[in-house]
This record gives structure tokens, sequence and C-alpha cells, in this order.
């Protein structure tokens, strides 16, 4: 099964990078895993996901609950799946919807959203709050794992 | 005093939030747009070695990375003393006009289109890119998805990825174009003009011929007379990458014309102490408040801006449609804030035919990357970002490492605009008190016609319902809360 892991996220801002330093660490980890940053999202995340069977999308997200909290989310069921806006004009949800409307046949049938709770996305830094970047180790290994990878690694 | 926050505001770059302010009897009193402060970035850029500041500042936002980008290393240019090679400058302009193409075309069918091929008065949940296609049709749609897709790949052909390039240096580019990058760059283009004709089309069509729309845009609180800037050529027509920056008055004479280093001379920044954002305006004219006219020193930039700013447009077709909307809108300068939406789509075409021109312009293969750079300095880089003229200025130590930044981003100076189009909007819409969620679209349309970014956007997940309102009494106090979505 062809997967994607696609990182969404500005790396500048804090723990707004989480999902792409998730990508970055698979990379180093499992170059023979499909991992693209894809920074901002929105509509060209489509051209990202055409062809591949699966995708699994790594966000921050900001809901309130503790730091590092990690959600996963099947959200291939359209209708079913949870509104989430993003603050980029066009948010995940309406892209997805997007893709099967305007690409039927051409998107993964299988779509998850893995998103880790966000302490700061507001102040410059490169690197992650300790319980995001905790959870980022977690979401890596995790994902590793669901992958058929090594299990052995050392982060 | 009742105060009416619209939180956050739908379909826009970014956060941001419109506070209106009504007096006694319930009309607008003022309005104001807070935006989130670019905290830190400047700091965060100190002590960097300045070749890293074209990879950072593409980061600040992902909607602007390429401008941003390519402003930074025309800033280093200018810190280095080296004026790049003549096929650096033209493969620059083409991936700028591959980033126009995927950002307006983006703004046109998304952000923009909900509001006028819908309908102003549609249900909100009717008023989003779903209601656009019902309307325009689902190939209309694929095209839109492919043709984005195609401004995309013209700035990955150069930059490596769209969103973090990595080809500007000073004195050049890194990387050239080889024959079958720029054959693709070139079919792209070319079916890029086509599509560009096509959402002409669809403005005619669905804009042009229902009266109603435009005597909405000429309507009188979406009007503001203020002066305009941009980037022209030597003929003053618009250009996005180089040459001076223009400034025209209210008649649409040229009141000013200076080049990119001399900005500190021309423009200066205003604070206010509701907002950390600063507010620009012209030097010689002076701040007099958010009010417009020839004594305000308030400008415009972005689509309309650049149109105002200018005499026509380099390119043929883009040119036509240029004369066709001062035809139609009464001769230039148009004042109308909804004309933003008209100009962004024929910057559309004109990205799209320069994009043709230069990619087959027979220099555009060229080996000629880079000049050798001089010693690190000071340095200004100016580019017409697609929301507006957008100002880089670095001091570099001996070593080449940053010692301080100034980032003037296009919103910022739009932003007197972007509040007092609000507040007009609102004054118009807003009455007695009544404030029902058809009359806050039309103020949130004068809002996003200017297609504002925060410079601070990330991209983190919020679960809140898209639209809150809510309603304070002279003490403060929370009287009402209106919810959308």
């Amino acid at each position: 099964m062809k997967t994607l892991v696609m990182g969404v996220g500005n790396l500048l801002r804090r723990d707004d990078g989480a999902g792409v330093h998730v990508v970055n660490r698979l990379k180093r980890l499992a170059p023979q895993i499909d991992a693209v940053d894809v920074a901002m999202g929105g509509v060209e995340i489509l051209e990202a996901m055409r062809g591949y069977d699966r995708v699994i999308m790594v966000d921050s997200i900001t809901t309130g609950t503790e730091p590092g909290t990690i959600y996963r989310v099947n959200i291939a069921g359209g209708e079913e799946a949870p509104r989430f806006s993003s603050s980029h004009g066009v948010d995940l949800v309406t892209t997805l919807e997007l893709g099967r409307m305007l690409m039927p046949g051409e998107m993964p049938p299988e779509q998850f959203l893995i998103g880790i709770e966000a302490e700061d996305t507001v102040n410059f830094s490169v690197s992650c709050t300790p319980r995001v970047e905790a959870a980022v180790d977690r979401v890596v290994k995790d994902i590793l794992i669901f992958l058929g990878q090594r299990n052995d690694f050392d982060l | 005093m009742k105060t009416v926050t619209i939180d956050p505001i739908t379909r826009l770059e970014g956060h941001g939030k419109i506070e209106i302010f009504l007096n006694e009897e319930g009309n607008v009193e003022n309005a104001y747009l807070q935006i989130p402060e670019l905290r830190g970035f400047e700091r965060f850029c100190e002590g960097r070695r300045a070749e890293d500041m074209p990879i950072i500042t593409p980061r600040i936002c992902g909607v602007c990375p390429v401008a941003h980008h390519l402003a930074a290393a025309k800033t280093l240019d200018a810190a280095y003393g080296v004026e790049p090679t003549e096929t650096a400058r033209k493969l620059r302009e083409l991936m700028n006009c591959g980033y126009f193409i995927y950002d307006h075309t983006l703004h046109f069918y998304f952000l923009g289109a909900p509001d006028f091929v819908v309908g102003p008065d549609a249900p909100p949940m009717d008023r989003n890119i779903f209601g656009v296609l019902k309307k325009v049709g689902l190939d209309v749609g694929r095209e839109v998805i492919r043709h984005r897709a195609y401004g995309q790949r013209i700035t990955e052909i150069f930059g490596g990825k769209a969103t973090h390039p990595t080809c500007g240096v000073p004195g050049g580019m890194s990387k050239g174009l080889n024959e079958e990058e720029r054959q693709s760059i070139e079919d792209m283009a070319g079916s890029c003009v086509e599509f560009a004709k096509q959402s002409l089309g669809i403005f005619d069509d669905v804009v042009l011929s229902n009266q109603d729309y435009v005597d909405l845009i000429l309507s009188d609180p979406y009007q503001l007379n203020t002066y305009n800037m941009g980037l022209v050529d030597e003929d003053n027509r618009v250009n996005f990458y180089g040459g001076e920056i223009r400034v025209t008055d209210q008649r649409g004479r040229e009141h000013d014309k200076f080049r990119e280093q001399e900005y500190l001379d021309h423009v200066c920044e205003h604070v206010e102490p509701w907002t950390y954002s600063k507010f620009t305006y012209l030097k010689d004219v002076g701040w007099r408040g958010f009010t417009d006219g020839p004594r305000s020193g308030i400008f415009r930039v972005g689509p309309l801006g650049r149109l105002n700013a200018a005499e026509g447009m380099a390119t043929p077709q883009a040119d036509d449609e240029y004369r066709r909307m001062y035809e139609t809108l009464g001769g230039r300068p148009v004042n109308s804030t909804l004309a933003f939406h008209w100009a962004r789509l024929v910057e559309l075409l004109y990205a799209a035919e320069r994009a043709m021109e230069l990619a087959t312009d027979p220099g555009i293969t060229g080996t000629d990357l880079r000049n050798p750079v001089g010693e690190p300095g000071e340095g200004v880089g100016v580019v017409e970002a697609a929301r507006g003229t957008l100002i880089h200025h670095y001091n570099l130590d001996r070593e080449g490492l940053v010692e301080r930044v100034n980032l003037i981003v296009a919103t910022t100076n739009n932003y007197a605009d972007i509040c007092m189009s609000v507040r007009d909007a609102a004054k118009g819409l807003i009455k007695g008190n009544k404030v029902d969620q058809g009359l806050l679209n039309m103020v949130e349309m004068a809002f996003r016609a200017y297609d504002p970014c925060f410079g601070c956007s990330t991209h983190s997940l919020p679960g809140q319902a898209p639209l809150q309102v809510n309603v304070y009494d002279a003490g403060g106090r929370l009287v009402e809360t209106v919810q959308r979505g």
C-alpha cells in the first residue's frame, strides 16, 4: 500500500512546526517512506496526495487541552469528519471535500489526521516546547511501527 | 458605546479581528482591524548569516514565500553592492510570475468569488468554494486546481520547493533553466493565459452583467480616495519584480517616483496604541489620522493600487483588459475597494502573459547566473507581492552577519486603508443597532478585497466556529453573542 506522510505547519513558529518536525525526523530515520513538508497546507495538498492509497497528515492543533496530547482521526469519511477550520483560508475538510469532488478516484481512500496539541505557536523558534517535542517523538515512533518499519530505532 | 467584534474573519489568510464600535444610537462610531504582531521576527534574524535570509523570510508566512524570497535576494544584492546578471534577473521575474499565478487564482476563486459569484446575500454556508463550483461547474473547478498547480510548479522549477525556495543568492541565482524545463514552463504559461482569459470571462458573465453587483462595486461605502503605490517599468507600466516605485494621487497624476533604496525618504510609519502593527504613509504629505483625500498620506498597494499607480500593463492582452476596466468603471484611478477583485484578474492575465514572454526569451536558458559579490553593508530590496509592495531592509556587519532587519509587508502598507474600508462599509450597513449576518458579511467583503495576510500566521488547527460576533454595551459588558457556522 502506497502511503504518504504529510507534515503541515510553520517550522519557525515553535509548536506550529510539529508536523514538519515529524516529517523531517521520518526522512532521516526511514528515507524509504514518502514524507513531505507541505508547510501551510491548503489546496496544494491535493496535488501531493494524488495517486497514493493512504495519506497520514500531521499537524499541530489548538483545542485548549494538555499540550502534547495526540489526536488520531480518520478523516476519509467526508461528512462525519470533524469540522476543523484552519487558520489559512482554505481549511482541511474543505480541501479534502474538493479533492473528492474534482478528482474522484485519484484521492487516497485512506486518510488519517494526527493532531498534536500545541502550547506555543506565537513565538519564533525552530524547536518545540518540551511536551510537544515528546509528542513529536511518539508520533514518529507510531508512524514507523504503523508502516511496518523497524521498531528498534533510536530517536 | 457598544462593541461588535467579528472574530475570526472567515476566508482570510491568517488570523484577524475586526472591532466595530457603536455609539449610543447604535450607529457605527469607528472600526479597527487588529493584526497579531510579527513578534520577535527581527530579533530571530539578528546574528544569522546574510545568505540565510532568503531561506528564513519565506517562512514568516506561507502565503507570500516567493515574494519574500525575492525581496531578500534583492536586498542582499544591494547589501553586497552587486547587480544580478541579466539571465538571473529574468529568472527571478519569471519565478515571481509563477507565484502571482497561483496566488491570484487561489484568492479569486476561493476567497473573493464566493461573495460575487455566489452572491453577497447568499446564506453563509453556500458562500464558499462549493457554492462557486455549483455556479460555474466542476470543469472550471478542475481548471482552477490545474492552473494553480501550474503556477506553483513554475516556482518549484527554480526554487526546489514552492513554499521554501532556495535559488536566490546575492548577485543572481544558484540554478538556471535547461531546455526541457523552459519548454515545460512555456506550455504551462500558455495554458495559464487561456485560463486567465476564461476567469475574466466568468467575471464578465457573473459580476459585470449583473447591474446590482456593478452598483455595489461603485457604491459609496466601498470608495476610498487615497494615493496609490506600485512598482513600474520605464514606461510606467506595472512590473512585479523591479523598476521604480511610483505614487499617483487621487486624480491619477504622478505624485512621486523613487528608487527602492530611497524608500525611507518617502515612506514613514505611524504607531497607534491599540495595535502592534504600524501604519505606513507618505512622508511629504503626512499622517492626518484615518482619513483619505489629498491631505492624508495614506496610500493603497496591491492589485488595485498597482494598476492605479501605473499607466498600463506591459503585455498586450492584459493591457486591453486594463483599459476595459477603467473604461467600465469611469476612468483612472478607480477608488472602489471591490474593484480589487477585477484588478487581480487583470494581473493574473499579465502574470501569465509575462511568464510566456520570459519563457520564450532566447536568453532565459543562459548560464550567466551570478556576478561576484562585493563587501557586505546595508541594502534595501523591493518587489511586488500579490498583496502589494514588499520592502526588506538589512544591515550586515563586516562578517556578513545580520545586524538589523526591517520588513514592511504589503498588509502593513494597506493597513490604514483596510481599517477605513471596514469602518465605511460598517457605517453604510450597520444602523440603529441592526447587526445581522448579511450586513456583517458586507463589512468583511471590504476587508477581503485587500486579501490581507497576517505576517505571523500559523497553521495550527483551531476547533472553534468560523465566525463569532460579540456585542458589548457601553460599560464593556457582553450583551450578545452571534455565532456563524
